[in-house]
């Protein structure tokens, strides 16, 4: 089973050539435990055929003429035609495959009449979902403000390919958060920003959409007309499972214990009283499934480059459509719109405006397994547990940051999607770079009965934008009878120039390597004249790496730590492979690090008391204090990382 | 149930790839180098994206100035305008110069609304009556429509034909907003042999059953059985209880426990649900059921 999952995936990478006879390549559509549906355009007449079956070579299914639909521009006549602006040869060939099985994957081929026009190749495959409430772990992508054409665009895509190749863990579905066609979502740029953007994926993976603002300006969700519903066959009688919605702008889909919501936001009656929410509530009031993911375009919080305390879009979504989700029990709620990531923290109830954390957090820790700890829930669908929110606008357009959103734990302007996985009683999100990194991981973990009470002072993100005061660090003064784990003058190993090898942060952890680093006597720097070893780094490079093992004595059990330091301009400390500070650095690390504020050392040593979790400190010599030291930019005139490590009662 | 003719307004508003202020100020340069209705129109609808209204009325204004017959910008006043004299009036200009069926589709959906919030619900049924030819025409028929028709005939104490419209609707269109609504209309005309069934199912495969409970108890009453209904009703609170954030509530289940209170003849605890969602934003349709019983208890709502 591995070795075909794995033949799929390098089929995946390495698709067969697009065949040009297609204006519009094969996609799927509308997966079902029994159905699903094949769509694909031409600019001229053919005799559409398509065939399916259990291997690419053996197509022995084919579907019946009644499950066949062509359409074709308003000025041709016949069954609903497309929308006015495709090109007047254009036909859109619709096939539905039914009497399929659950979770099982089959391969397809399109034909005109007796001629093959997709080759015999296994990336033209579609899985069925399984069965309504059945077990099954569930691996999805979600995309948001897409639609560009650019290269992030294609860069955050390959990315996804690249993680689904060495994870070995394939699609079992995508969202899209709107905005995938810019900047009117018309039928030529549905083409060329969407479908072949994504074409490789798209042959095999459902794309689950909802419509953002950019589409709106040429589709309507009150009438279902427009080349975002040309694109799209959505679940308008409840065929996908979830209740029949009767239209395309608002539907549900189950995946296993899985439910998903799709609302649009954009153009439809976001009120209690309107449709979209009427059917909400009763969808919601339905549902058996154990998880619960809605997503639409407009963020209820954001502050990236849309505010949700000021738009009415944003705020009617917070204030009227957020109370019957999570009275409904949503886990997860996905939105794009706002060209940034941000992922908040578990909370309920956050409905004001403007936003405020207090009373509203239920979990103020970053949700990672490896961090704080997954967020914890009831099992099942719960009402008003928590709910985790997603913008997820950073999918190939230009970002931007307003402002530090009072519920967000995860703030980022680099360009990505997530990657969600749903397995047992755990939901995992991560947060895939453009560059294949992954830089937000966080898990909401569902079992027994969680009771939770709101956090009265919530952490809150720093400020940030136009106004925003950075918080004074509190001065502390060094506790009396302290003792140095590592003195001021202490040598350590250091790296500079260059990054550390290895994964990610493994240079921070005990088990590293460090022996090609070189040796100085702490503090590094240049510029001050107060460096025991100087770096020559000015107009080079910015970052410093340090690492240094300590002993820990065997009663150091209850005992505090601090740091002692001189720093100019910004530094993360890790204890044994954990971040345990960081101070000037909003986001990322090495390399990655983002939005570093200037501080000037002025020779002094300021105290700074660490919040090391229990039992991450073990009594031997085998502890390692690690920190990255970074300089604003090149050109400045000093840089000073000049650690010293205290204990005390 | 305002969807139809709120899209073409809505859908054409807040289209700003950016901070809304940032598109104001260049739509501003533009308008100060070369005014065009379309920039004001524009301008009018980031306006109203920010909730800032005066700004939204006055663009409009200018975009009608340089183009009197924009139906756009004239459909987009009439909704800022809400009920007044000049709302109607652009309603009623608008239905009558309306060529293309769509658009006189939505301008009569837009006067017979106002006509409603005018309590002027002859006329607005008379405006939605001739909608059902126009509407048939349209690619792909639209719930909406008949929602509105039914409220307007249930502000006519009409419930029996309202009901008809609902359930041909849900026939329709699949749609389970109609066919809930159907089943709520059909209780207030008093049916209940052809709704106990889709009850009784529907209570049987929810996972919430509140609602539910609410529907089976009302047809119980209509039946005499008022020591069932009342054990209904005691469920669907108790389920519905915890459900409600007490500070920041989903104004939908607030209309559901006032109505369970409202049935169960707790007049006080109802006129404290009534109380909430009559200073909500919410217009009185959406807790009309709630109004209604405690009107028929006696009860006047305030």
């Amino acid at each position: 089973m591995k070795a075909l999952a794995l033949l799929l995936l390098g089929t995946t990478l390495l698709p067969a050539a697009p065949p040009s006879e297609f204006v519009r390549q094969p996609y799927i559509q509308l997966a079902t435990d029994s159905s699903i549906s094949i769509v694909w355009r031409t600019n001229k007449a053919l005799k559409p055929v398509v065939k399916w079956g259990a291997s690419p070579g053996q197509l022995t299914g084919i579907v019946p003429d009644s499950n066949l639909l062509t359409r074709a521009h308003p000025s041709a006549g016949g069954k609903n035609p497309l929308f006015k602006d495709a090109p007047a040869n254009t036909r859109q060939f619709e096939a539905t495959i039914t009497g399929l099985k659950p979770q099982t994957t089959y391969y397809y081929g399109i034909f005109d009449g007796e001629k093959r026009i997709t080759p015999a190749n296994p990336s033209y495959r579609f899985k069925t979902h399984p069965v309504p409430g059945t077990e099954n772990p569930v691996h999805f992508w979600v995309v948001g403000d897409s639609g560009t054409g650019s290269k992030d665009q294609a860069a955050v895509h390959t990315a996804m390919v690249n993680h689904v190749k060495k994870t070995g863990r394939p699609l079992d579905l995508y969202l899209h958060v709107g905005d995938m066609a810019y900047t009117h979502g018309t039928n030529q740029q549905f083409s060329d920003k969407f479908f072949n953007m994504y074409e490789p994926t798209l042959r095999h993976t459902v794309c689950w959409a909802s419509m953002g603002n950019h589409e709106g300006h040429t589709s309507k969700g009150a009438t279902g007309i427009g080349p975002f519903y040309d694109a799209y066959i959505c679940p308008t009688k409840g065929e996908a499972g979830g209740l029949p919605s009767g239209k395309e702008a608002f539907y549900s889909f189950d995946f296993g214990k899985v439910h998903f919501i799709c609302l649009d936001s954009h153009d439809l009656d976001r009120r209690p009283t309107g449709e979209m929410a009427q059917w909400l509530k009763a969808d919601l009031e339905k549902t058996k499934a154990e998880f619960l993911v809605a997503f639409f375009h407009h963020p209820p919080y954001t502050k990236g480059s849309h505010d949700s305390d000021r738009e009415h879009q944003l705020i009617e979504m917070r204030e009227h459509i957020m109370p019957i989700l999570e009275s409904g029990g949503v886990d997860l709620v996905f939105t794009g719109h706002s060209h940034i990531y941000e992922r908040s923290m578990l909370h309920d109830g956050a409905y004001a405006t403007p936003t405020v954390a207090k009373g509203v957090i239920f979990d103020d820790g970053d949700g990672d397994p490896k961090g704080d700890g997954a967020y914890r829930k009831s099992a099942g669908l719960q009402p008003r547990n928590g709910t985790v929110s997603v913008v997820t606008g950073h999918g190939g357009t230009r970002n931007r940051r307003s402002g530090s959103h009072p519920l967000m734990k995860k703030i980022m302007v680099e360009h990505g999607s997530c990657l969600i996985t749903i397995e047992g009683d755990t939901i995992l999100g991560e947060m895939l770079n453009s560059k294949g990194q992954i830089r937000d991981t966080f898990a909401i973990k569902k079992s027994g009965t969680v009771t939770h009470t709101p956090i009265a002072n919530p952490w809150q993100p720093a400020p940030y934008g136009r106004g925003a005061k950075k918080p004074t660090p509190k001065k502390t003064s060094v506790p009396a009878g302290s003792v140095e784990l590592i003195s001021k003058n202490a040598k350590w190993s250091y790296l500079a120039g260059s990054h550390p090898s290895g994964d990610d942060l493994t240079w921070t952890g005990p088990g590293f390597d460090a022996s090609s680093w070189k040796s100085g006597k702490a503090g590094f720097g240049y510029g001050d004249n107060d460096d025991s070893t100087t770096l020559d780094m000015r107009n080079k490079f910015t970052t410093v790496y340090l690492r240094r093992v300590f002993g820990l004595p065997e009663k150091a059990k209850g005992k505090k730590f601090g740091l002692l330091i001189s720093y100019d301009d910004a530094f993360i400390a890790y204890l044994n492979g954990k971040e345990v500070h960081r101070q000037g650095i909003d986001h990322g690390h090495g390399a990655s690090a983002i939005e570093i504020s200037d501080h000037e050392a002025g020779g002094k040593f300021e105290f700074i008391p660490l919040k090391i979790p229990d039992g991450l400190l073990q009594p031997g010599d085998l502890n390692v204090l690690a920190i990255e030291g970074h300089n604003v930019k090149k050109t400045s005139s000093d840089f000073t990382l000049h650690p010293a490590l205290l204990m005390s009662k | 149930m305002r969807v139809f003719f709120l899209s073409l307004v809505l859908s054409l508003g807040a289209f700003a790839h950016t901070d809304l202020s940032k598109t104001i100020k260049a739509l501003s340069r533009k308008i100060a180098a070369k005014p065009s209705a379309l920039l004001y129109l524009q301008r009018a609808l980031e306006y109203r994206a920010l909730r800032e209204k005066k700004h939204t009325i006055e663009d409009l204004r200018s975009a009608l100035k340089i183009k009197p017959d924009y139906q756009t910008a004239k459909i987009a006043l009439a909704e800022e305008m809400g009920k007044n004299d000049e709302a109607l009036q652009l309603a009623i200009e608008l239905s009558q110069s309306a060529t293309a069926e769509a658009t006189r589709l939505q301008a009569n959906l837009l006067l017979a609304r106002i006509h409603q919030k005018r309590d002027a619900h002859t006329e607005a049924l008379k405006v939605c009556e001739q909608l059902a030819p126009l509407a048939a025409k349209m690619p792909k028929d639209d719930t909406e429509i008949s929602l509105l028709h039914a409220d307007i005939l249930l502000d006519l104490n009409r419930a029996g034909k309202a009901a008809d419209i609902l359930k041909a609707s849900w026939k329709r269109t699949n749609s389970i907003v109609a066919r809930n609504s159907w089943i709520d209309t059909a209780l207030t005309a008093g049916r209940t042999k052809e709704l106990l069934p889709f009850i009784e199912h529907e209570f049987q495969t929810s996972r919430l059953r509140s609602s539910w409970l609410i529907r089976r108890a009302r047809a119980l009453l209509i039946l005499g059985k008022k020591n069932a209904a009342r054990t209904d009703l005691v469920s669907a609170l108790l389920e519905i209880n915890p459900r409600i954030n007490p500070n920041q509530p989903d104004l939908t289940l607030i209309a559901d426990r006032g109505l369970i209170h409202a049935l169960m003849e707790n007049p006080a605890l109802a006129r404290r649900d009534l109380t909430t969602l009559q200073k909500s934003t919410l217009p009185a349709s959406a807790y009309r059921l709630l109004s209604d019983v405690m009107s028929e208890a006696n009860e006047e709502p305030e």
